[in-house]
């Protein structure tokens, strides 16, 4: 035996394939997310491609703008150089020019080179030398003859270096001024420029070639004092821009002016060619440039570049690229910062917006969700279904179990019916994890907080409510059901009971009319036959006794005993077509009314009758009956020809209003269609009983049989012309007639 | 009466049908050998030899038995049940002569084991010739059942 447990699992299909949750709507989420990714990457993209062309076109502008002030700068101060050196070159020319050192040198030369000889021209030399040191703040003074020895100097001056010594004989040799540079610190630089000196124009003097120079002065700056501040003074103050010179010593490229980044004091920069900064090289090399390069310090800086004449030095303006930049990456970084900060909060607001519109939109289903919730007819529940809790029930739950929020949250599913049940129920509630279509449609109880039950219908299905699991669990109260099902039940009953009442006494009323029927088939005809059988009696035993007329009278009663007795025999005949049950087969209507003609043919052996019976129908019918009512209709068409040679008379099928109806014909006496209502009921004749005999019961029952056929029967006729009889036989005997298609079909 | 033992039992209550019916057989000459029972139980007295009829044997019944249905007393149909199950007298013949045609009566007759069923016609000629039929044909047409028939 199986357990009732087992049992139930074989009735309840465990959970089947997925069926959609109703709760929520995915597409929505998805349609907007891609939207507002796609508005947001627009943006995103917008801002970018702005930013990057605003940053880069500032930064051009930043570049421009630092080309025309380094450059401008550049040029400013390789000028200054070159005044600086110009004018004091042609100081130096117009020393050299000084009659004091003319007259010094010729007087030299005329003492035949020796100083002792020319004292006095020297000395006056050398005070007017101090004078000039003073006056123009030379540094030092030398006056050489053309064979470099010194021939004076000022008095602070010292001993002439070998390097000064070789500036002076490339002056002596090519007889023009040389500017050059001596020193190894730039605190420390000199600059000196020697000049030939010529003699007199006009005056050839002692000077043995007019080419060669009388000698060579030669006057010597301290460049720190005098052209390093025309170079290093800054008009903007940076904090790294510098202006820096540079000049080739053998393969070295030497920083000889003060460097910003280089502690006052410190030796030259000295850089081997291949290494040196780029900047210093291209301005060597006499380039005018302006672009970012590496300083002496290696850090990148934005430099112009210029060669300057007279010296083979060359100058070099920057400022390194990070102060330059500086604004320009502030403004960038501002502008980055802002653009951000901008699609940063963009991006919020579209979110913020994208949540509020879900919120809306997850709101709005859950108004709908509710409504249909609340709205629904039935009661519904859904149930956690691990621990069978309920979660939430609409109104109609709430009216149907009576039970409050308190209670619920001390309550199962399962406790919502009687205790009686609970066990049973425990293995409808236990629930796979695969959603599928609802349980079939259980009918028991619940049982309300007030302990009454109620009869519900309920169905269970486990659905999927955006990922969560729950039971849908629908009930319907059929209270009000059971109780109209139970007064249907009680209405039928009733009626049941009427119709047994109804029948019973119709059955009754037959009985007694079948018994009616029975006495009067039995005691009526008694009476007649002893009528008949006496009068036959008297006349044969007592013939001789009676007279004519008595005969006569004798004769008339045995005639009405005869005619009681038809009349008796035709009502019970109808009567009994009224009684009895229809038993139906098919039968061919031919063949009955060929039965019905012979008979008739062998009653009226001397008439002369001329049949014209058609092809009749098979039809479902009594056969007997069926014969009675030929035999009824025949034989009144045989009567009622009986005034003519030959009688016509035609049996055959015809359509009235598409039903086949048979009818039969005869050239008869006919009637008048005035009476024609008359015509089938008991007892009604319409012609004399001396010319027509009969009892007028035989109409009356062809009509009873064939609405017993549920069938149709009626006449028409004119008196004189003969008369027409028409039956149909209800709907079983219907195919459509041939005819009706054929025509159809040709039209 | 009962010297001789007759040999056609009539069933019959109507006097008047009596009178008809014996006229009938007394042109054929068969009235002398008519027992004629007036009621039902008067004819099973006189079939199962009981009552008024004790006397009789079984060994001696009557070679035909015309039936009325409608009787006082006994009905006809009973006294054909009667007669037609008990083995003394099921061999006798028993012919219903009534005025009823009922089909109900004919169905009814015939399963009890009538031998015949005739509707008395209504015309006087036609009644007497079907009597003076009925006894040409089963008192001398028809052989009867042999004695031994009656014995259980």
């Amino acid at each position: 035996m199986k357990s009732p447990h087992e049992t139930m699992h074989s009735f309840l299909p465990k959970i089947r394939p997925l069926t959609q949750g109703v709760i929520g709507r995915p597409g929505i989420h998805a349609r907007e997310s891609v939207a507002y990714i796609l508005a947001f990457t627009l943006v995103l993209v917008t801002v970018g491609v702005f930013l990057r062309w605003h940053i880069s076109s500032s930064y051009q502008e930043e570049m421009a703008y630092w080309r025309e002030r380094q450059t401008s700068v550049a040029d400013n101060r390789t000028h200054r150089v070159l005044d600086w050196l110009t004018d004091h070159q042609a100081d130096a020319q117009l020393f050299a020019t000084h009659p004091s050192v003319r007259h010094a040198l010729r007087a030299y030369y005329d003492a035949g080179q020796l100083p002792g000889r020319s004292a006095g021209a020297l000395r006056e030399l050398a005070a007017s030398i101090d004078e000039i040191e003073r006056l123009y703040s030379y540094t030092r003074v030398y006056v050489l003859d053309r064979d470099v020895h010194v021939l004076a100097r000022s008095s602070r001056s010292l001993p002439l270096s070998p390097v000064l010594t070789e500036i002076c004989r490339k002056v002596a040799e090519t007889g023009s001024s040389r500017i050059d540079l001596t020193g190894k610190t730039p605190d420390e630089t000199l600059i000196s420029i020697g000049v030939a000196v010529v003699p007199e124009p006009g005056t050839l003097g002692a000077s043995p070639t007019p080419a060669q120079p009388l000698g060579v002065a030669l006057v010597v700056f301290d460049a720190a004092h005098t052209l390093f501040p025309l170079v290093t003074q800054e008009g903007v103050p940076t904090r790294t821009g510098e202006t820096v010179l540079v000049r080739r010593e053998g393969n070295d490229i030497v920083f000889f002016s003060p460097l910003r980044h280089v502690p006052a004091g410190s030796q030259y920069l000295r850089f081997p060619l291949p290494s040196a900064p780029v900047a210093a090289r291209l301005a060597l090399e006499g380039l005018v440039t302006f672009a970012e390069y590496n300083d002496y310090r290696g850090v990148p800086a934005l430099a112009a570049t210029r060669h300057i004449p007279l010296t083979g030095w060359g100058l070099v303006r920057k400022i390194d690229r990070a102060e330059a930049m500086e604004d320009f990456r502030r403004m960038a970084i501002g502008e980055g910062l802002t653009a951000g900060f901008l699609i940063i909060l963009l991006g919020a607001l579209l979110l913020f917006h994208r949540r509020d519109l879900m919120t809306r939109v997850v709101k709005k289903e859950e108004e709908k969700f509710r409504a249909l919730l609340e709205s629904a007819p039935d009661a519904i529940y859904l149930i956690e279904p691990s621990t069978l809790r309920i979660l939430r029930r609409n109104r109609r739950a709430v009216e149907m179990d009576g039970y409050s929020e308190e209670d619920l949250a001390r309550m199962t599913a399962i406790d919502l019916y009687p205790p009686e049940d609970q066990a049973s129920l425990r293995i409808r509630f236990e629930w796979g994890s695969e959603t599928g279509p609802a349980l079939p449609i259980h009918t028991l109880h619940h049982r309300r907080k007030d302990g009454e039950l109620v009869p519900v219908e309920e169905s269970q299905t486990l659905v999927d409510a955006g990922g969560e699991r729950l039971v849908l669990s629908i009930v319907r109260d059929i209270t009000d059901r059971n109780r109209a099902e139970e007064e249907i039940q009680n209405l039928n009953e009733r009626l049941e009971q009427r119709v047994t009442e109804r029948t019973a006494e119709l059955e009754d009323a037959n009985k007694e009319l079948e018994a009616f029927a029975y006495s009067v088939s039995h005691e009526l005809r008694a009476p007649l036959r002893h009528l008949d059988g006496f009068s036959k009696l008297l006349v044969e035993g007592h013939h001789a006794e009676l007279s004519p007329d008595a005969l006569e009278y004798v004769a008339t009663i045995r005639r009405s005993a005869l005619r009681m007795g038809r009349l008796i025999d035709d009502l019970l005949n109808v009567a009994r077509v009224g009684r009895k049950p229809l038993s139906m087969q098919v039968t061919g209507l031919n063949s009955l009314v060929e039965e019905v003609k012979a008979a008739l043919n062998y009653e009226n052996a001397d008439r002369l009758i001329e049949w014209k019976v058609e092809t009749l129908p098979f039809v479902e019918c009594d056969p007997a009956l069926m014969k009675q009512v030929f035999a009824n209709l025949l034989s009144n068409a045989v009567k009622f020809t009986r005034p003519r040679k030959p009688a016509v008379i035609e049996v055959g099928v015809t359509y009235q209003d598409g039903a086949r109806a048979v009818f039969v014909r005869d050239n008869g006496v006919g009637f008048s269609m005035k009476y024609a209502h008359k015509l089938f009921g008991v007892f009604q004749r319409l012609h004399r009983s001396e010319d027509f005999e009969g009892t007028g019961v035989g109409l009356a029952t062809v009509e009873r049989i064939i609405h017993k056929h549920r069938g149709r029967v009626w006449a028409q006729a004119e008196l004189d012309k003969g008369a027409t009889f028409y039956f149909t036989l209800g709907s079983s005997d219907e195919p459509q007639p041939e005819k009706r298609a054929d025509s159809g079909g040709n039209t | 009466m009962t010297q001789v033992d007759p040999q056609i039992l009539l069933v019959e209550d109507d006097p008047e049908d009596v009178k008809l019916t014996l006229h009938a057989l007394r042109e054929e000459n068969l009235a002398n050998t008519i027992q004629v029972a007036r009621d039902g139980e008067e004819a099973l007295d006189f079939l199962f030899c009981r009552g008024e009829f004790a006397s009789r044997s079984f060994d001696h019944p009557p070679r035909l038995v015309l039936l009325d249905l409608k009787l006082p007393k006994v009905d006809g149909l009973e006294i054909v049940r009667a007669v037609k199950g008990d083995p003394r007298t099921q061999a006798i013949p028993v012919v219903v002569l009534t005025s009823s045609n009922e089909e109900s009566d004919l169905v009814k007759s015939y399963k009890l084991g009538a031998n015949a069923y005739i509707q008395k016609p209504l015309e006087f000629d036609a009644f007497r010739q079907v009597v003076k039929q009925l006894g040409l044909f089963w008192l001398v047409v028809n052989a009867p059942p042999p004695p031994s028939t009656f014995r259980p």
